[in-house]
């Protein structure tokens, strides 16, 4: 069956990944469980020759897979905990070069209002003077947070991308958060390729990424010491070839 | 009320270098409760092998029963609800699976009897049988895992990050943990889905408990 062949050829992809991942796992809490699955078809998958893994990859313009991508933002709270955010709304236009990946390039637009954080108590009755009707709507909305009023998108715009092993590079490119651009780094691990019967042809990219920023660096001060300074920022997710026909009709698979 | 706040806050700042320290010195020997607005539980299966699919719980609780002299006699139970879940699935799902019995994605995880089946088994439990320390803040806990009916043990990872004590908790301690665990969902009677989804699945917990009043 095609759809088997494809997902052990992702497989054995994944067994790469997992050597070439431990450079990129060192300061966060990377889900590395999830290369482990992919050890039944490492022996009796070949090497795919001079192209290495990407030899089947099409050389395109990928988007976003929106309901299989994840972007995180997590700070330590009080010292104790890590308190991770997430983005709702993203998107990202992959330029893709599977003949040469460093020359690839990578937009992504991040709506800072789509925050979602897990809070469940009771927001208002602690917070009876807030201007916000929710602890993710004053995330999201608050002058000492994420402004999403002034600031109403988050840009990444890469500069330069660099191999570093088979499965591994960084993408550094300049990053725009409350009116502020610096310049960040990616540490990127491409996952590998798939194929589902309901996109035909178009491939899908697996990557992880993740970096980590000063929020001060972007004007964020707000409790100091509370919140760390430090922001990591994590991804894993999903990019779909963009069907040059445009006669998709997207469903998803589960 | 935004008096208080505002002094909190500022006896906060003001406090922020010595806020929390990594040391079991001091640390009440109590019975602590999760802090739910400051915990977060997650569970990541790998999807079609290139990405790392990742779902929130969001009502869950904890008691945990902490010897700081000796931590291996600390003891912890959990409960979890798996019909509170968040996948922040951003598209229509009803429009995608026209055919499905379920309102949203999260109810289909939550409740159909290939995912968390919820409806039949309404919490997820863990509890503690042992703990071993594998260094100065760390070491692992091993328990009962009870999911869809069937109970195997499974072992923690887990990190003490530290106790902190804020101004309006009094002297009540702060005690930060993180925690992750890999379970075989098949185990547990789920393998729906194989190879679309990893039979691994990641758990990781990070979050705060506070000291019983």
């Amino acid at each position: 069956m095609k759809l088997t062949t494809t997902f052990l050829a992702a497989s054995s992809l994944m067994v790469l990944a997992a050597c070439s991942g431990a450079e990129t796992s060192g300061d966060t809490t990377a889900e590395t469980g999830t290369t482990e699955t992919a050890e039944a078809g490492a022996e009796t998958t070949p090497e795919t020759g001079a192209e290495g893994p990407l030899a089947d990859v099409a050389t395109a313009t990928y988007s976003i897979e929106p309901t299989h991508a994840f972007l995180t933002a997590t700070v330590m709270h009080n010292g104790l905990s890590e308190y991770t955010l997430s983005f709702t709304s993203f998107d990202g236009t992959l330029d893709f070069n599977a003949e040469d990946p460093a020359a690839s390039s990578l937009d992504f637009t991040i709506d800072p209002a789509s925050v979602w954080v897990n809070y469940p108590g009771d927001y208002k009755e602690g917070h009876p003077d807030s201007p916000h009707a929710s602890w993710p709507e004053a995330l999201a909305q608050d002058e000492t947070f994420m402004n999403a009023g002034t600031y109403p998108e988050i840009t990444f715009t890469s500069t330069e991308v660099t191999r570093t092993g088979d499965m591994t590079g960084t993408v550094t490119g300049d990053l725009t958060f409350l009116g502020e651009t610096q310049p960040v780094t990616l540490d990127v691990t491409y996952n590998g390729v798939a194929n589902v019967p309901w996109f035909g042809t178009r491939d899908i990219l697996g990557f992880d990424a993740t970096t980590t920023i000063n929020r001060s660096e972007f004007g964020q001060e707000a409790l100091q010491g509370m919140i760390s300074d430090e922001v990591v920022v994590e991804f894993s997710g999903e990019f779909l070839q963009q069907d040059a026909a445009e006669t998709s009709t997207e469903t998803d698979g589960n | 009320m935004r008096r208080i706040v505002t002094t909190a806050v500022l006896a906060a700042l003001a406090a922020a270098p010595a806020l929390a320290e990594q040391t079991l010195e001091g640390v009440a020997d109590a019975t602590y409760q999760l802090d739910p607005n400051h915990s977060f539980l997650t569970f990541n299966v790998t999807h079609n092998g290139i990405s790392t699919y990742t779902v929130y719980f969001t009502d869950f609780d904890a008691t945990l029963d902490f010897n700081p002299e000796d931590p291996t006699a600390s003891t912890l139970n959990v409960t979890i609800n798996p019909a509170a879940l968040e996948a922040n699935y951003p598209a229509d799902y009803k429009a995608g699976h026209p055919d499905s019995e379920f309102e949203s994605w999260n109810d289909a995880l939550s409740n159909d009897d290939r995912f968390l089946q919820a409806d039949e088994y309404g919490e997820i439990t863990f509890t503690s049988t042992s703990a071993e320390m594998t260094g100065d803040y760390t070491g692992t806990v091993t328990g009962d895992l009870s999911f869809r009916g069937e109970t195997h043990p499974i072992t923690l990872d887990v990190t003490y990050n530290g106790v902190g004590n804020v101004p309006w908790m009094g002297e009540r301690d702060l005690l930060g943990f993180t925690a992750s665990t890999t379970i075989d969902r098949t185990e547990f009677g789920m393998d729906a889905l194989p190879g679309v989804i990893s039979n691994d699945v990641g758990i990781e917990f990070s979050g705060e408990f506070i000291e019983n009043e």
